[in-house]
């Protein structure tokens, strides 16, 4: 792999705005009513007064090993050598799920074919970040090579997301 | 078996179709003008009343039957504030005479089929005109692009130019199927809805009912050709 | 579909021949025509262009985000935060809330009104038929007229919602040359709380510029995540506790920024003063007050100190629902971490009965920690000359030209008129001034106190909604005499009009006045061009055109640029000599850089700040407002800050409480609208499709209501039907909601509530009775008791 591409999330900077999950439909023309490709989970724990909220944006992890290209069926899905952006293939796609059910974090979504966040390549094909970093305005996700995003990271203790197909996710606290 | 029409028979049939789309595309386009009402009015109220008719027919005449020809001036704002409550939005439920909203998954105005209709009417070397600055596929520019091409294939059909002929009722078919046809039976069932009885209720059903000869229609005229 | 009894033929000729009388009636096509050079068109049709301008998200209230729009075929087809402009935290800055992301729905929605109307029927029918805009202008002119020569020019108001630039500006201009003072103010927002800060300290400051200098920030009232996204304060916040700042939240939901505090506080609503002067009570009489500001630059402290006694944390405990410990905690910590700066927002002092005496008392807890205007305090601001000096802050608005007696012809002053009359007090260039409160005017059409409104008319405001006792807000707009409104899209409030107006989008007009669009920054000052992205659709037309078209007709053009917008917009720019023109095409705006480099930052300009102030000084004991009538003249404003608390509150009214046992407000604004816009809008309706309200689990199991499920919200005022969102960050005796649900969304399958009973807008359910106002600057109480039941 020339490079890995990935993402780092500062969860204390995320307010649960909503922006990075909105930016990426609005910028890949994806229809309300349908998937989304980037989404906002909270997860709270704890009773009145003592209440703890965390807000993770989540999207495609961009695996290292990702599960949904070994059990693809019809080779729809393959990890890029020069940037390791795991891929659908829509022309190949044929919708079976399986790729949702293999992926540890549930990503590929159902819409007709699978659908999940391809870090807008045609973005990265102009210099640009993703939508979803480039919105973000608490600068709560970050992007870069893995190696960029670990420096970064260095200050806030963050760790790679955990999972046996080595996400290619850094989250911070 | 019928027998194949005859070129006045076919020339007949095109201008009635011209005929037709200008009618439609005149009501959808905007409200009708008090002498206009009147004239039609009279129109609908005219023709016998004991053969079968279709439900489009029976509406509008139950509308003209009631219509007061005395009051015009009153009759005709009734119907231009319902023409603004159905097609202006000017009410909570308004319908959208706008191909894209229906054949676009968000419902939004200037999709897909917005910029398809566009390339159609260029492709005839037509635009929108300045003033009408809604989206082209409004359904009465639609329908308006439809009776051009009848009389386009009208002028052929004169000239006995069988190739341009063929040309602009292929035309026509391909702009039904792909366009006309998809979203209409349910505009129009929404607009019976809202309109609820009287004059737009009866031109949704005629509308409907009409759209639904035209395959039809178009067929036995290129089998004519 | 019925069976086609007829047979093809019959039916065609029949339909032909209704062709043919139409035909006769129209005079040919109309709507296509030859084009030759519609194929070359077809060519040119892949091409994107990329168009500056500002967002539409905060509709107009003019945060205005720069943003970079794309445009194919003169369709817009997506959307970006423009990285030149300086927006958030600064050049580079790309971001964008998600309200901004929405562009190609806003601008596409279907429920445009693209068209002037006329009401034909009666008043409140909903019925009406398009006329042009020459008739619609002739009516709204003769009508004016009428009014005026009838009953003078105050009997014309004009509402809208708080800050709205092409009202603040153009129509305020306006309404100074015809003569009436009723420009009204909704006093829901910021405008109340500006002003008590302003006879008290002085000054109300919004920057974030020091923060990474406090020691501790306290958020109080203040719903930065929801209100100012994307406008720096989250971020410099997040910043700021990553620095190490301490960080309390006074707010009565555990908000996202609340999850983030050292201490989240949750204070019931509308109890903020109790909570205020409990603290000035600790820390007086704790003597952890500065001695040496207070000795130096405030005026009454001995007086104040002994007012405050009475307002122990014991007193304040059941009504706030914070412990007493708590409170004196909190009265310490504020008093001894310093530097310590109080970040308040809408939550305190905008809509409470005692607003005005909850923002003086927060004030005079910062002014008596010695926190004004230091390092990491209550930072007054930069002193950052713009690079681009503009004809004016504001477009100056002829205040001169109102008939002397104007000010006392106000119908109902949204503030007490002596200080309406002060302008060099309240604002520099007096762009509040003269005004009244929307919500006693509206009053006023069914009262005829202290005279009936004749003509009112709304822009970019959906007022059924806005304004507390929507039923009243029905009744007085179908009463009035003359009643227009220009709106994008119809509203409930449209259904009452006479004559409606179409606005046209954001996106299709390019005229702002420019001071919006102004980056000041230590590096220099960027200006950009709000650009027209697509032409407006139907006949819809700017607020701004709208303003300079109705003063030219009515005599005024030469005091309104004679009617040319680009006028009024190339006046703004003379005094940077930049042209209009030169703006235009510069799609990257025009910066200039500071040539001088920035004086080192000013702290401490208590003389400047408190100079309008009597005595020059920090009004512990207000001479300023104390003793003088206030905005209803019915009585006087107080000295010092005085409780008061929510008309209807488990405190304040224990017998209904034992009736309606829950306290319910509402968050004002929220991320995903902007009040009651946007929420037809697919992208922000799907994240949150129903009208909802948070509950505490625990309560709403006790009601026997499910989570996600529809339940009945009842106050002594009326009824609403809300779904219950089950939130453990929220006080098992408080609901939390939100305004504005009056918009559908087709495109969901999602209906538009009624702003009326049994529908489910807030404003329903609180108390509309103006003797529980804020006798200031007219606030209205957002908190009243409820009791609930499952649906």
């Amino acid at each position: 792999m020339k490079r890995q591409y990935g993402f780092y999330v500062e969860l204390e900077r995320c307010i649960k705005c909503w922006s990075c999950e909105v930016a990426c439909k609005a910028w890949k023309g994806i229809d309300a009513g349908t998937v989304s490709l980037r989404r906002v989970i909270e997860i709270t724990s704890g009773e009145f007064p003592a209440v703890k909220r965390t807000f993770l944006s989540m999207s495609c992890m961009h695996c290292e090993k990702p599960a949904c290209e070994a059990v693809c069926p019809t080779g729809a899905i393959s990890k890029r050598p020069e940037d390791g952006v795991v891929v659908v293939d829509q022309t190949k796609c044929i919708g079976c799920r399986y790729c949702f059910f293999a992926c540890p974090f549930g990503v590929p979504q159902y819409d007709k074919t699978m659908q999940k966040c391809d870090m807008c390549l045609d973005r990265l094909a102009e210099g640009k970040e993703p939508a979803c970093v480039a919105t973000c305005p608490t600068r709560a996700l970050h992007f870069g090579t893995m190696e960029e995003l670990s420096k970064i990271a260095q200050e806030k203790v963050a760790k790679r997301l955990a999972g046996s197909t080595q996400p290619s996710v850094l989250v911070s606290k | 078996m019928t027998e194949p029409l005859s070129k006045s028979q076919v020339l007949e049939i095109l201008q009635s179709r011209a005929s037709t789309y200008s009618f439609l595309s005149r009501v959808y386009r905007e409200e009708l003008t008090p002498a206009l009402l009147a004239e039609l009015v009279q129109q609908m109220a005219g023709e016998a009343t004991d053969e079968a008719e279709s439900e489009g027919y029976r509406t509008l005449r139950e509308y003209a039957a009631k219509f007061n020809l005395q009051d015009l001036e009153s009759e005709a704002t009734d119907l231009a504030a319902e023409y603004a409550a159905l097609f202006l939005n000017m009410s909570e439920h308004p319908v959208f005479p706008f191909e894209s909203v229906y054949t676009s998954p968000e419902r939004l105005l200037m999709q897909e089929a917005r910029d398809q209709v566009v390339a159609e009417y260029r492709e005839e070397g037509l635009d929108r005109t300045a003033e009408f600055r809604e989206p082209e596929d409004h359904l009465a520019i639609e329908l308006e692009f439809m009776a051009y091409l009848c009389e386009r294939a009208a002028e052929a059909v004169e000239a006995g130019d069988r190739v341009a002929a063929a040309k602009y009722l292929e035309k026509q078919r391909n702009f039904l199927q792909k366009h006309l046809l998809v979203w209409l039976p349910e505009f129009c069932q929404d607009l019976q809805r809202a309109a609820g009885k009287g004059f737009y209720k009866g031109v949704a059903h005629i509308t409907e009912e009409y759209l639904a000869t035209e395959d039809e229609t178009i067929a036995e005229l290129l089998g004519a050709l | 579909m019925t069976d086609l009894r007829m047979t093809r033929r019959t039916f065609l000729k029949a339909t032909g021949a209704l062709g043919t009388v139409a035909a006769v009636g129209v005079g040919g096509r109309r709507l296509l025509q030859s084009q030759p050079l519609a194929k070359a068109l077809a060519a040119q049709a892949e091409e994107v262009k990329i168009i500056p301008t500002y967002c539409h998200g905060c509709a107009a209230t003019a945060v205005n985000c720069a943003v970079l729009v794309h445009v194919k075929d003169g369709k817009m087809v997506r959307i970006e935060g423009n990285p030149d402009a300086g927006n958030n935290w600064g050049v580079g800055s790309t971001s964008l809330c998600a309200k901004a992301h929405t562009a190609v729905q806003y601008e596409y929605s279907p429920n445009r009104i693209l068209y002037p109307m006329k009401r034909t029927g009666a008043k409140g029918e909903g019925k009406f038929v398009r006329i042009t805009w020459e008739e619609a202008m002739s009516t709204i002119v003769s009508k004016l007229k009428e009014a005026k020569e009838k009953y003078g020019p105050e009997s014309y108001c004009h509402l809208v919602s708080e800050f709205y630039p092409p009202r603040d500006q153009v129509a305020r201009r306006f309404l100074n040359l015809y003569g009436t003072p009723n420009y009204c103010e909704c006093c829901l927002c910021h405008g109340p709380r500006y002003l008590a800060a302003t006879v008290t300290i002085g000054f109300c400051s919004e920057s974030t510029d020091d923060w990474n200098n406090s020691k501790l920030i306290v958020n109080w009232g203040s719903n930065c995540e929801n209100s100012a996204v994307n406008q720096g304060q989250p971020h410099a916040l997040l910043n700021a506790i990553a620095n190490g700042v301490k960080y309390v939240d006074i707010r009565p939901m555990m908000d996202p920024l609340a999850s983030k505090a050292d201490q989240w506080i949750p204070i019931r609503p509308g109890t903020d003063c109790a909570l205020a002067l409990a603290i000035l009570n600790v820390i007086i009489g704790e003597g952890l007050y500065d001695a040496d500001f207070v000795r130096d630059w405030c005026y009454g402290f001995d007086r104040l100190a002994e007012h405050v006694k009475q307002y122990t944390p014991e007193w304040a405990a059941p009504i706030t629902g914070i412990p007493a410990d708590v409170i004196a905690n909190l009265a310490r910590e504020m008093a001894t971490t310093k530097p310590m700066v109080i970040k308040t927002g809408n939550g305190v002092g905008d809509q409470q009965r005692d607003g005005t005496s909850a923002m003086a008392a927060i004030c005079l807890i910062e002014a008596i920690t010695g926190n004004l205007d230091v390092p990491g305090g209550n930072y007054a601001g930069d002193n950052m000359p713009s690079m681009i000096p503009l004809r004016n802050f504001m477009v100056e608005t002829l205040l001169d030209r109102l008939p002397s007696d104007a000010y006392d012809k106000l119908l109902a002053p949204s503030y007490p008129r002596f200080l309406q009359k002060m302008p060099q007090v309240i604002s520099p260039v007096g762009f509040h001034t003269p005004q009244s409160a929307s919500y006693k005017v509206l009053e006023a059409v069914l009262t005829g106190k202290p005279y009936t409104p004749r003509v009112i008319s709304a822009q970019q405001t959906s007022v059924l909604s806005q304004l507390r006792n929507p039923k009243m807000v029905s009744e007085a707009l179908k009463k009035v005499d003359f009643f227009f409104v220009m709106d994008q899209y119809w509203s409930p409030a449209v259904d009452y009009a006479d004559i409606v107006l179409p606005a046209c989008s954001l996106y299709e007009h390019g005229h702002n006045s420019f001071f919006l669009g102004v980056k000041n920054r230590p590096d220099g000052t960027w200006i950009g061009m709000r650009n027209k992205v697509v032409e407006p659709m139907g006949e819809s037309r700017s607020d701004w055109e709208f303003w300079l078209d109705l003063g030219a007709r009515m005599g005024f053009a030469a005091d309104m640029w004679g009617g040319d917008i680009e006028r009024f917009m190339q006046e703004q720019l003379e005094p940077a000599g930049i042209k209009l023109e030169d703006l235009r095409n510069s799609p990257r705006g025009i910066f200039v850089k500071r040539t001088e480099p920035l004086p080192p930052r000013e702290y401490r300009r208590y003389a400047q700040l408190f100079k309008n102030l009597p005595h020059g000084k920090v009004q512990c004991y207000n001479e300023l407002i104390g003793g003088k009538p206030d905005a209803d003249e019915t009585g006087t404003l107080p000295y010092m800050p005085e409780y008061k608390g929510p008309p209807e509150g488990i405190a304040q009214t224990p017998d209904l409480a034992k009736e309606y046992p829950l306290i319910f407000s509402d968050v004002h604004a929220y991320r995903l609208d902007q009040h009651s816009s946007y929420t037809g809008l697919p992208y922000l309706r799907e994240l949150q499709p129903y009208p909802w309200v948070k509950i505490n689990p625990e309560t709403a199991k006790k009601y026997g209501i499910g989570n996600g499920e529809w339940m009945k919200v009842e106050s002594p005022h009326g009824w609403v039907k809300m779904v219950a969102e089950y939130f453990e960050g929220i006080p098992p005796d408080v609901l939390m909601s939100k305004r504005g649900w009056w918009q559908k969304c087709d495109e969901l399958g999602l209906p538009g509530y009624s702003c009326l009973d049994g529908g489910s807008e807030v404003n329903v359910l609180y108390n509309g009775d103006r003797e529980k106002f804020d006798k200031c600057s007219c606030q209205m109480a957002k908190q009243t008791l409820v009791r609930i039941s499952k649906l």
